[in-house]
Formats: structure tokens, C-alpha cells, sequence
């Protein structure tokens, strides 16, 4: 048995308080008191004018103006400051927001990257590497490229629902890749992660600033408004060797999903398979695939296969339909999956021809699968074998509901 | 020693000298002294006296002159303290048979010798009659509430158990209330304490054993365990340090905690108080052992192990499923009420990653304006709540709301609107109280308070590596810990599984069938197996 | 014994204490060091390197029953002589506090690297220290009790690690297996293996252990456990980081950065620091124990608590210097330096004991001996 004396404990109680002090007298090295940072929110990156290469634009959020909005008072006073400074490389940048800022620029909370276009062009090699190397900035951070544009004013853009801009691209995104499924929800992370791999290139975000509609106020006159343009996000932006290529617009985006299982929810609309000129609206519930690989000849080909589900949404034809509904069933379901192969098609086709990119992972597969096979074609994927590689499309696609009603409406008398 | 000293220069100075000297000198020491060594004479002139320099002639003492009626040559002496004895008790039992005629055909006593024996033999009956041979032990008896008898010629006396004093009924016990369970809680008088066990604990085997502590007070202190279920090695033990103790006063069982306990440094009590009868039985039943403290309600049980610190008695009246619910509730309101504050702190200026960006530029924008750094603001509001719950606690009643309302709207409401707090520090702070008052041992919640604050500096200057080192600190503090020879964080630290089913949780009560007891030699099975209940098979 | 550690621990606590030990070793750089040669089949590796201690830690508590109730220390003066057997035990005390100032001064480094850039690793280092020599002015039992809270925790902490950050995770990444060949496996495996050699603390604890009987069933139960662990947090961070496990840091870290609840907290990446914090405190703790009790049992002394904070000190000083930054660990944790090093204390040691011992037939001394403590 372990007997403690009081003089242990004398003792143990009178190192603990001068340790206790030395920890006060010295322990403020890694404090940082919340009312001294300045919430970056979402950061983009420009090329500058010389000398510096690199302007970073910051967009910080105003927790004094977030408190006043809370408090019922008037949200008229914007709630982030968009703030630039420059810099050789991005971390320089990054300490000369100090000439601007009041407080220290704090990154943990950005959740948006974003890219002009001529940065993501020449190649984002240099500028990534500052977001994964420091501890403080966040890995699940958005990757987005600006199309036709600047960070800087893409960061400038404003949204009526929010009050922070980059909390309004994070809704929009997640939103879209909801409901519509074409977009990409590609995160640092991912984005280095896919960089990495063999055999598959990375997408990034595809963003656009719009131009705002002036606000109708009640008397039906034009407001004034201080806010001139809005996000918009949807595409993608396709990378290759570190570079971007080029864009995907919102039907290959999805196609792209479609690959990549991805797909959460979308709609489709496709042509009535009686009446010509009639639609029906397809509500897609989300989307299984793969990609198999297999040797023909010392080539590789491969095979997609998707499986997607969907509810019946809406069709503009409805009333006096005489056909059986089994068969008008099976013919909506092969329009369905038609309708998403040649999506497929299209993305693929893009990606082979114009961008020579292999953003799906056909690479991969092949790398997983026969790695002999790939030590020989790896040095030319991109350029050669994916531009030559032969894909074929499987889709099955399944209608769960129907709705409320039926497909056939009875004719009305 | 210098009391010694003291008490033989007495004796010395004695000699020669009458006791009205020693009385009117009034030096107690010396009166002392000089009683220690008289014994009874048979004077009852001289025994009056005697007593009375003893207690310093207070009015309290009562001395009632008789003459025994059957034979009235014989002088009695009948010597109590008002307001100890039960008047209609001591008048029926004692004073009344001496009065009157001999009931029966008794042979007459001539002789003082046979009439002290025919007293105490057959006329008087009071209870508890205990033979008083010195001077000391009549004094000691008197102020227990005894009436003592002497004889005019017979050096002894009698002394009759005639108690009866005002005390407190037995009510529901204050601090430790309970929803569904006895009604009952102990009082001040050891005696009706012990018989609230007995009634509870029906089998012989439950021994109590009586101590005197107190040189002063005499305080009656009772050990009370199960025969066969303790073991005899803490029973041993308990003895062993109870009797060690020399000290002139005991009041309350705080005084024999203190003195008995393993570590008395350490912020964590190692004896767990109680006032139910129903848990100091229940520990009885698991082999352990209860010190009854005359004087107050409280009693202590041993050995305390860390986890019975997060049980209530109630726990084995309600279901299994809600007790171990509620225990497990109670295990986190310790953590909050040790932790939350810190890790508040530690989060809000170390690792403000951590917290949702919403939530994080919320607690921003409350902070805006607020001139004192988190730990500051926390250590402030800390000590005013403090302060609230000790100023609560000793107002008079009439008082209290007046401090509820000031510490409400100044320090809450005011300190907000003024800026001088954040209001998610008030509701960290408020959190935490309220998580404090979830414990059901007071003593437990007293030991986080006071072990918050050092935790809250560590995560003021090292963020949550501060909270980690501070928390680590307290575990090996608490490994190192030990109650009457068991670790302190048994059974989870030496893990032993079957007492797990009445640790973090409450298994139901027939899945419960062995004793938590590591000694062999001792009574294990609590029951039989196989006890579920089950319906009936048809 | 001599009398100078009184307590004794049942095989539960020894199974904790030996878990952490390893688990600790490796928790924050794994699969690292054997990923940067190998890849995404680094938890082959860790599978091979298990093995591989498995059968070295059976010889340990084989020698160990040779010398009934003795520590390394001293049945290496029984066998090797008084001199060179002293020698010997020293080395291995040198170890151990190598291994000790290693164990911190990561732990201290991942802090400064990853959460509190401005903060002296020194801060960490002694705080740590601290409180590990604290523990061990307790003994072995207080040491083994705040082991088995402090396993309980890490455990908890570590299994939500693994868990949590599933969404991320692509278990497509683990193929194609073997891709490196058997050649770059086999190095990877010896150097994971040369990381588990602190190990030789079992050599230490078994004369302590209350059920010798169950020594060799606790050390394999054990080392399975933590190989478990280990491989599937291999795994684990395989199929979440894929190709970029050969630049990332400190994996386990990184692991906790990307989870994102979205509830109440996010960026869990403090979880891994304070299970690994802890841990480090304990087997700091036990390594600290080892040392301060060879060395009372190298210098005959009677009392070996008064060591305990000379000791840490000494630790604390070595760690500061041990390595240069975190460029300096890396060239370090190498076959060529750290691999020869470990593999000579922890393996060559033991076995250069057992063989003189069978040849001079110190067994049968030694078990007489440990018949007549009895």
C-alpha cells in the first residue's frame, strides 16, 4: 500500500502553484483572444501587377455587423469586408493583409478557395501548396475557378439570402448538387488527393459572376441598389497536368457525375415517347456506377455501368393517353436511360478529344487492375491512351413512384 | 505537556488545602485534577459539593435531598441536569418510588448498604442502571442526562438512564431528497440512529460497536458494520483509527473524517456521507461500515470508492434502465461542472477551428467590446456565482430571494447589456452550475469547484494540452488515492467487471447476486441466481 | 526485488500498459516513415512487423521465466558478471531514456507543428514530464491504474478517429496490392518493426506481474490488439489520404483535420493529439519507471522515488536536443541509424543473455534462486 505523507503533498501543492505561475507569466505564446482574429471566410487568389505576382483577395466577415443584424437592427451595413494585398507567394500575401487589416487575418474558417482564371491557366502547382502545408487553414475548403474573371470580383459578389458570401456559394453549391446535380463538390482535399493519384486527373469548382437585377421595390420603381452582381455556380472546371484545360457545362457535368456516382439528384426532361414536341419530366433519386476495365487485344477498353432511379415528375401530356401504361412504362424508362448515355457520351467525349484529360479515373481503374499494364502507359496517358481508350455505356434506370396519380390520365369527357 | 505539567503542580498544591479553597481559587485544572483522584466518600454532603465544584455551580444541576419513606433514617441523594432528563420519567421511576411506601412485603433495610440494593434491586426503574463508583463517573453521567442515586454512608451511587432532553423528530432528510424511497433521515441522537438501522437491517449480525472521542465532549461515536459481510480487515482497520484519535471536541462527523481519512490533502473526500438510513444500510449490506457521530445527522460510510460518489439511493428503488440513465447523466454533469469552462476558454482563444462557423462568428460578435480576455471573464463570473451560492446558502431565509434577484439582473443581465461580459460566457457559467448541482454528494461538488479553477488557468495559457495536462493530473492524483486500503477508482481502475454492473450503470437488481467484496473469507452471495422475473409459462 | 518496487499489477493492467506502449510508438507518424518506401500497402507492414514482435516479445518473456522474479537488469550481472553485466544494463537504460526523450519531443513536436505554432516545445516537453515522474514516485500500481483510464480513453478516442471520417474514405485505393514489391515490404517491415523495440519494458514489468502463469498469453493478446489497431489505422488513413499518404505529416492528425460534423465541433483533430498526449504520458511514465528503477537496481540503492524527478529532468533536457526539427526526425527514424541502434538494444542484448546464460547454465541458479525467494 502506497502511504502519502502531508509533506508530499506540501510539497507536490507548492510546485504545482509555481509551475501554476510560470504557466501565467508565460503561457499567452499561442493566444489568440477570438476578438483579435479576423474570420477569413472565403480567400481567392489573382495574378498582380509587378512586382508581386500574387494578390489575395480575403473576405472577412464583421462580427460587429452579424451582431447588429442579430439584434434586429438594420442589416444595411454589409457583413464582410473584401480586402486584397500582394505578395510573391501566397503566404507573403497572406502576411501583408496585416498592413490592412486591424486583425490578424485567420483561416481556419475559410471555406472557400477560389481561382481566377488566368491563375488556374498557368497552372496551380504554387499556390495550393500553401493551403495544405499550413495546419490553420482547412482541408475541407471548396476549390473553385472563376470562368471569364477575377477572384477578386468574384468575392465582390453578393447574395440576397445571406449575409456572408461565401456561407451564400456554400448553400448554392450544396443546393445544386442536391436538385440538380450539375455541378462538382470538389474540396482541397479531394481535389489534391485526385491531383496525386495515377491515372485520373482533378475537377474544381466552376464559378461565375452574373449580373444582378435591380431591385422592384413595392411602387413597382428601380431601386438603386449598391450590389451589382451575384454568384452562380454550376459546371465544372477540368484540370489537366496541374493546369486547367478547360470547362464542362452543366449537361456534362452531370454526365461527368454520372461516372463518377455522384449524381444525388437531378432532373431530366425528356421527350414524351408517343407525342412528339410533349415533355416529361424525370426526378432523379441518385446513381450507382462503375468502371470495368478489360484487356482486348493488349488495349484496354472500358465499360461504364450506371444505375440510376428516379420518381416520375410531370408530364405536360396527360389526359386521353389510350396506350397501355406498362408499355408507355418501359418506353419512358429507355428514354431515361438514353437521355442519360448520351450526357455520359458527351462528357466523355469532351474530356477525350477537346481536353485530352482523363477526369473519370479510367487511368485508375487500369492501374488497379492490370498495374503491369500501366507502368507502359502512364508516361502517355492523358495524350494517348485516353484519347484512344474505347468507352462503352451501360445504363439501367428504374421509375419508383409516380406520384399522386396515374401516367395515364382518364380522358376527360 | 504543558497540560500535564499543569495537572501535577495541581496535585502537588493540593495537599493541605479544603476544596472551598480549590473552589474559590477556580482554577479548573486543579478542581480537575483533584476529582480525578477522589473517590466517593458515602458524605452525600460532601459528594453534593464535590459535584458542584465540578460543574463550577451552574444552575442547571439539581440536587434533590429525600428521605426514604419506608425507612426515614435513610438519607438519598438524587443529582441531575435539568433539561437533560424527562421530568415525568424521572418522577414516576425514580423520585416517586423513593417517596412512597414499600409496594410489597419487602424486608425493611436498616443498614445504608441494604437499602442502596433494595434501591436499585427492586424499587427504582429507570433504565440502564449503571453502578458509579467514582466521582468521575457519576460527573460523566450526569451530563449524558442520567439521574444518579447515593446512599448517605455507601460510597457508590446509581445512575439511571432518565433521558429526555428537546430534539428534532425525525424528518425527511435536507440534503439528500429523494422522489420514490424512505421518508426517513437520521437525527442528532446516535441512539435513534442505530435503531433506524436495526429496524431496517433485521439480522443479529449487525454489530455496533461504542466509542467515546472527545476529551471534552465525550461524544459517543458508534461503528456500525454486518458481522461476516465486512470484512474483519477493515473492520480492524476502522477500529484502529478510531481509537487513535485524541482530540478534546467532536461536532459533527467532519471531526472523524478528518481524522481518519486516507489522504487528507487531497481535494477528494474519501468517506462519503449520509443521512438516509436506507443507503447507510445498503452500504452495511456490501461490506462495508458506517460511523455514527452522536450530535449530528450525517454519517460517514467507508471505504468510498470514487464511483459511489455518483449514486443516489434512489437509483435501486427506480427501473434499471432510468437509473443507469440518470448515472450516467450525473457522470456528465461532474465532467461539465470540471471541465466547461475550460473547455470554452481553450476553444474560443486556442482552437477556434473547432467550432462551426456560424457559431464561432456568433460567439464573435458577442464578444465584440468585451474589454477582458476569456479567462478573465471566465474567472470572474466563475467567483460571482461562487459567491451567489455561498451568499444563498448563509442569508437568512427572508433574505435569499433579495440575492437571487440582485446576483440575476446585475451580474447577468446588467454585465451583458454593459458589455463587460459576453452572454455565451453566462450561459457556459450558467451551464456549469447547474451541472453542479446535479452531484448527489455535496462534498463531491465542493471538491470540482474548487478543482475547476486550476483546470480554467491551464486552459487560459495552454489551451485544451492545458485542460489535458490539468485533467491528467487529477488521474494520477486519483490512481495514487486509496480508501481504507481500496483504490480509490476501483472498479475502473483496477478493473474488475463484475462491479461494473453497479458502477457507471445499475443493472437490474437480480442480476446483482455476488457482493462488491474482494475478501474471501466473507459472506459473497447476495442472493440467489436466476431470479429474473419471468411470466408465467401456461 | 530488493524491496524496491513494492506493487504488482494483474495481467489486465499489463496488457493496458504494453497496448499503449505500442500503440504510442507509432500512433502519429504511422504508416509514415514505411509508406514513403511502400505506399498504400503500409499496413502489410504493420500486419508483418506484428508478427514479428509477437515472436520477439515470446522470447522476452521466455528469458524472463528463465530468471524468476528478476528484471533484466539483474540477471544480466548474473549473467555477464557483475562488470560487463552492469554494462549491459546500462546500455539499455540509455535506451529507455532514449526512447523516452523520443516519445515526448514527438508529442511536444506534433503540438508545435500542427496546433501551437509560437508555444517552446520545451512547455510541453516538461509539462509532460512532469507529471509522468509524478506518476512514478506513486510505483508501478498508481502507474497502472491511471494506465488502464488513460487506455479506456485512448481507445474511445481512437475507434471515433477510425470511424468518423468514412465518408472520406475509398477503400479502392488499397489496390493494386504489393505494387513496390516484396523487397521495399520487407525493409518497410523491419523498420515498423525497430519502431515497437521499447518493448524490452516487458523484461522490466514481469517480475511485477501477480499471475506469471499468464504472462505470455497477456504479451501476445496484447501485441495482437495493438498490431490491430495499428494495421487498421493504416488502413484507415490509406483509403482517406490514397496517394497522398507518402507527403502527409502526421497522418492521424491529418485524419481528424478533415472530419466535419457540421454538429457541434468539427476539425477533430485535437482527438489524436490528446489520445496520443496521454498516451505519450504513460508510456513516458513506464519507460521513466524502467530507468529509475534499473538504476537503483544497477547502484544497489534502497529507495528509487528520489530518482524519479532527477531522471525526468535529464529526459526533458534530451529530448530538446534529440532531434533538430522535424527534418532531423525523419533522417533519424531510418534502418541505417535508428533501425541498428534498436534492433542491437532490443534484440541482440536479450539474445547475447540467453545464449551465455544456456552456455554457463545460469537457468538453474536462477530458478534455485527464485524457488528459495519464494
Amino acid at each position: 500500500m502506497i502511504r502519502i505523507s502531508g509533506q508530499h503533498y506540501m510539497r507536490l501543492f507548492a510546485v504545482s502553484v509555481v509551475v501554476m505561475l510560470l504557466v501565467l507569466q508565460t503561457g499567452c505564446w499561442s493566444r489568440k483572444e477570438i476578438e483579435t482574429l479576423a474570420f477569413v471566410m472565403a480567400s481567392g487568389v489573382d495574378f498582380a501587377e509587378m512586382p508581386n505576382r500574387i494578390m489575395l483577395t480575403a473576405q472577412i466577415a464583421k462580427p460587429k455587423a452579424l451582431a447588429a443584424a442579430a439584434m434586429g437592427g438594420s442589416d444595411l451595413e454589409r457583413a464582410v469586408w473584401t480586402v486584397s494585398s500582394t505578395g510573391n507567394t501566397i503566404f507573403e500575401a497572406i502576411r501583408h493583409l496585416a498592413r490592412q487589416s486591424s486583425r490578424r487575418a485567420f483561416f481556419a474558417h475559410s471555406q472557400w478557395v477560389i481561382l481566377g482564371e488566368d491563375v488556374a491557366r498557368a497552372g496551380i502547382n504554387n499556390v495550393l501548396d500553401a493551403y495544405e502545408r499550413d495546419p490553420e487553414s482547412r482541408a475541407g475548403a471548396k476549390l473553385a475557378v472563376v470562368k471569364d474573371g477575377k477572384a477578386s470580383d468574384f468575392l465582390q459578389t453578393e447574395s440576397e439570402l445571406e449575409s456572408i458570401g461565401a456561407e451564400a456559394y456554400l448553400g448554392i453549391l450544396d443546393d445544386a448538387s442536391e436538385a440538380l446535380s450539375t455541378v462538382v463538390d470538389v474540396d482541397i482535399h479531394e481535389f489534391f488527393k485526385v491531383m496525386a493519384s495515377e491515372g485520373i486527373e482533378p475537377v474544381a469548382v466552376r464559378v461565375e459572376i452574373i449580373d444582378r437585377l435591380p431591385d422592384v421595390d413595392v411602387r413597382g420603381q428601380m431601386e438603386q441598389s449598391c450590389i451589382s452582381t451575384a454568384p452562380r455556380i454550376s459546371g465544372a472546371a477540368v484540370f489537366k497536368d496541374r493546369m486547367l484545360v478547360g470547362w464542362l457545362d452543366e449537361a456534362e457535368t452531370r454526365g461527368y457525375n454520372w461516372v463518377r456516382g455522384r449524381v444525388k439528384g437531378s432532373v431530366l426532361t425528356i421527350e414524351d415517347p408517343k407525342e412528339d414536341g410533349q415533355y416529361m419530366t424525370i426526378a432523379i433519386l441518385g446513381a450507382d456506377s462503375s468502371i470495368e476495365v478489360e484487356m482486348k487485344d493488349d488495349r484496354p477498353v472500358a465499360k461504364v455501368r450506371i444505375q440510376a432511379e428516379a420518381n416520375f415528375g410531370e408530364t405536360q401530356h396527360m389526359v386521353g393517353r389510350t396506350e397501355d401504361s406498362n408499355l408507355l412504362a418501359k418506353a419512358i424508362i429507355r428514354r431515361f436511360a438514353e437521355a442519360i448515355r448520351q450526357e455520359v457520351h458527351q462528357a466523355i467525349d469532351k474530356a477525350q478529344e477537346e481536353y485530352g484529360s482523363d477526369i473519370f479515373g479510367f487511368g485508375q481503374a487500369i492501374h488497379r487492375k492490370y498495374p503491369k499494364v500501366w507502368k507502359n502507359l502512364r508516361s502517355n496517358w492523358n495524350d494517348d491512351g485516353f484519347k484512344k481508350l474505347n468507352v462503352t455505356v451501360e445504363v439501367k434506370t428504374k421509375i419508383r413512384q409516380i406520384g399522386l396519380v396515374e401516367i395515364n390520365l382518364p380522358e376527360s369527357r | 505537556m504543558r497540560f500535564l505539567l499543569k495537572v501535577l503542580r495541581g496535585i502537588r498544591r493540593r495537599r493541605g488545602r479544603t476544596l472551598k479553597q480549590l473552589v474559590s481559587d477556580a482554577d479548573y485544572h486543579e478542581i480537575e485534577a483533584y476529582i480525578e483522584q477522589e473517590s466517593l466518600t458515602g458524605k452525600l454532603e460532601n459528594t453534593e459539593a464535590l459535584i458542584k465544584a465540578a460543574f463550577g455551580g451552574s444552575p442547571d444541576l439539581v440536587f434533590r435531598r429525600m428521605r426514604l419513606a419506608a425507612n426515614d433514617q435513610i438519607e438519598v441523594l438524587v443529582c441531575y441536569i435539568d433539561g437533560l432528563v424527562d421530568m415525568h420519567l424521572l418522577a414516576e421511576a425514580i423520585l416517586g418510588p423513593i417517596g412512597s411506601e414499600l409496594p410489597f412485603d419487602l424486608p425493611l433495610p436498616a443498614a445504608p448498604k441494604g437499602a442502596y440494593d433494595l434501591l436499585g434491586q427492586s424499587l427504582l426503574h429507570g433504565a440502564a442502571l449503571q453502578e458509579v463508583d467514582e466521582l468521575g463517573d457519576a460527573l460523566k453521567v450526569l451530563s449524558k442526562g442520567f439521574a444518579v442515586v447515593f446512599v448517605e454512608g455507601v460510597a457508590q451511587g446509581q445512575a439511571y438512564a432518565v433521558q429526555g432532553w428537546v430534539e428534532r423528530s425525525v424528518e425527511e432528510p435536507t440534503t439528500e431528497s429523494a422522489v420514490r424511497g424512505p421518508k426517513q433521515g437520521f437525527v442528532e441522537n446516535p441512539r435513534v440512529n442505530t435503531s433506524m438501522l436495526r429496524r431496517i437491517i433485521g439480522a443479529p449480525e449487525l454489530w455496533f460497536e461504542e466509542l467515546e472521542i472527545g476529551g471534552v465532549t465525550k461524544t459517543k461515536v458508534t461503528l456500525a458494520y454486518i458481522k461476516g459481510i465486512a470484512s474483519n480487515d477493515l473492520i480492524e482497520e476502522a477500529r484502529r483509527r478510531l481509537q487513535s484519535i485524541t482530540v478534546d471536541a467532536v461536532f459533527e462527523s467532519g471531526y472523524i473524517e478528518e481524522y481518519i481519512e486516507d489522504a487528507p490533502f487531497s481535494p477528494f473526500p474519501t468517506l462519503l456521507r449520509t443521512e438516509r438510513p436506507d443507503k447507510a444500510a445498503g452500504s452495511l449490506l456490501e461490506g462495508r461500515i458506517v460511523i455514527i457521530t452522536e450530535g449530528t445527522p450525517f454519517v460517514l460510510i467507508a471505504p468510498a470508492v470514487f464511483a459511489s460518489f455518483l449514486m443516489a439511493s434512489e437509483d435501486y428503488y427506480e427501473r434499471s434502465w432510468t437509473s443507469s440513465f440518470l448515472r450516467l447523466v450525473r457522470i456528465i454533469a461532474m465532467f461539465i461542472s470540471l471541465t466547461l469552462p475550460s473547455f470554452y476558454i481553450a476553444i474560443t482563444t486556442f482552437h477556434q477551428e473547432m467550432l462551426p462557423t456560424p457559431l464561432i462568428l456568433s460567439i464573435a460578435a458577442q464578444r465584440e467590446g468585451v474589454p477582458f480576455a476569456a479567462i478573465v471573464e471566465a474567472i470572474f463570473l466563475e467567483l460571482s456565482f461562487e459567491l451567489l451560492r455561498e451568499a444563498g446558502i448563509r442569508l437568512p431565509k427572508v433574505v435569499g430571494p433579495a440575492i437571487s434577484i440582485v446576483g440575476a439582473l446585475v451580474l447577468g443581465e446588467a454585465a451583458v447589456q454593459a458589455g463587460l461580459v459576453s452572454s455565451a460566457m453566462v450561459i457556459v457559467v450558467a451551464f456549469t452550475a447547474i451541472a453542479s448541482f446535479a452531484s448527489p454528494i455535496w462534498s463531491m461538488t465542493l471538491s470540482v469547484h474548487l478543482l475547476r479553477f486550476p483546470i480554467m488557468i491551464l486552459a487560459g495559457s495552454l489551451g485544451l494540452f492545458g485542460v489535458v495536462m490539468g485533467l491528467s493530473a487529477v488521474l494520477i492524483h486519483l490512481s495514487a488515492l486509496r480508501t481504507f486500503g481500496v483504490p480509490y477508482l476501483e472498479p475502473f481502475s483496477p478493473v474488475i467487471f463484475p462491479q461494473w454492473k453497479d458502477a457507471g450503470i445499475r443493472a437490474p437488481l437480480w442480476m446483482m447476486d455476488v457482493r462488491p467484496n474482494r475478501k474471501s473469507e466473507q459472506d459473497r452471495i447476495r442472493e440467489e441466481p436466476e431470479q429474473k422475473p419471468r411470466p408465467p409459462q401456461s | 526485488m530488493a524491496g524496491l518496487e513494492k506493487g504488482k499489477i494483474n495481467s489486465k493492467q499489463l496488457f493496458t500498459l504494453l497496448v499503449l506502449t505500442r500503440l504510442i510508438a507509432i500512433l502519429l507518424d504511422a504508416p509514415t516513415f514505411s509508406a514513403t518506401s511502400i505506399g498504400h500497402d503500409a499496413w502489410i507492414a504493420a500486419v508483418i512487423s506484428t508478427s514479428m514482435v509477437l515472436v520477439w516479445a515470446c522470447f522476452l518473456v521466455h528469458i524472463g521465466g528463465k530468471f524468476p522474479g528478476m528484471t533484466i537488469i539483474e540477471y544480466s550481472q548474473l549473467v555477464l558478471g557483475p562488470w560487463l553485466g552492469r554494462l549491459a544494463g546500462f546500455l539499455i537504460i540509455l535506451f529507455f531514456i532514449q526512447e523516452s526523450a523520443r516519445a515526448v519531443s514527438v508529442c511536444g513536436a506534433a503540438y508545435v507543428t500542427a496546433v501551437m505554432p509560437e508555444t517552446p516545445l520545451l512547455v510541453f516537453v516538461l509539462m509532460i514530464t512532469f507529471l509522468s515522474a509524478n506518476a512514478v514516485r506513486g510505483g508501478l500500481e498508481v502507474l497502472a491504474r491511471a494506465g488502464t483510464i488513460v487506455f479506456g480513453v485512448t481507445i474511445i478516442l481512437l475507434t471515433a478517429l477510425l470511424i468518423l471520417p468514412l465518408n472520406k474514405m475509398d477503400f479502392n485505393y488499397l489496390r493494386p496490392m504489393l505494387a513496390e514489391g516484396w523487397r521495399e515490404l520487407q525493409k518497410a517491415s523491419l523498420l515498423s518493426f525497430t519502431m515497437y523495440t521499447d518493448y524490452l519494458i516487458i523484461t522490466m514489468l514481469l517480475p511485477y506481474l501477480e499471475n506469471q502463469k499468464s504472462a505470455a498469453r497477456t504479451v501476445a493478446y496484447a501485441t495482437l490488439v495493438s498490431g490491430v489497431f495499428i494495421a487498421v489505422l493504416s488502413i484507415v488513413v490509406v483509403v482517406t489520404f490514397g496517394p497522398l499518404i507518402s507527403y502527409v505529416n502526421l497522418p492521424a492528425f491529418s485524419l481528424g483535420r478533415l472530419v466535419d460534423f457540421a454538429l457541434i465541433i468539427e476539425r477533430l483533430e485535437i482527438i489524436p493529439l490528446i489520445a496520443f498526449t496521454v498516451g505519450t504520458g504513460v508510456k513516458q511514465a513506464l519507460l521513466l519507471w524502467g530507468v529509475v528503477l534499473g538504476l537503483a537496481q544497477i547502484f544497489n540503492l534502497k529507495e528509487m522515488q528520489a530518482l524519479a524527478y532527477p531522471v525526468g529532468l535529464l529526459i526533458v533536457a534530451f529530448s530538446l536536443w534529440i532531434f533538430h526539427g522535424a527534418l532531423d526526425k525523419l533522417n533519424f527514424i531510418s534502418l541505417r541509424s535508428f533501425g541498428i541502434l534498436s534492433i542491437l538494444m532490443g534484440v541482440v542484448i536479450p539474445l547475447l543473455i540467453y545464449i551465455v546464460g544456456w552456455i554457463r547454465g545460469s537457468f538453474a541458479s536462477a530458478a534455485k534462486k527464485g524457488a528459495d525467494r519464494d
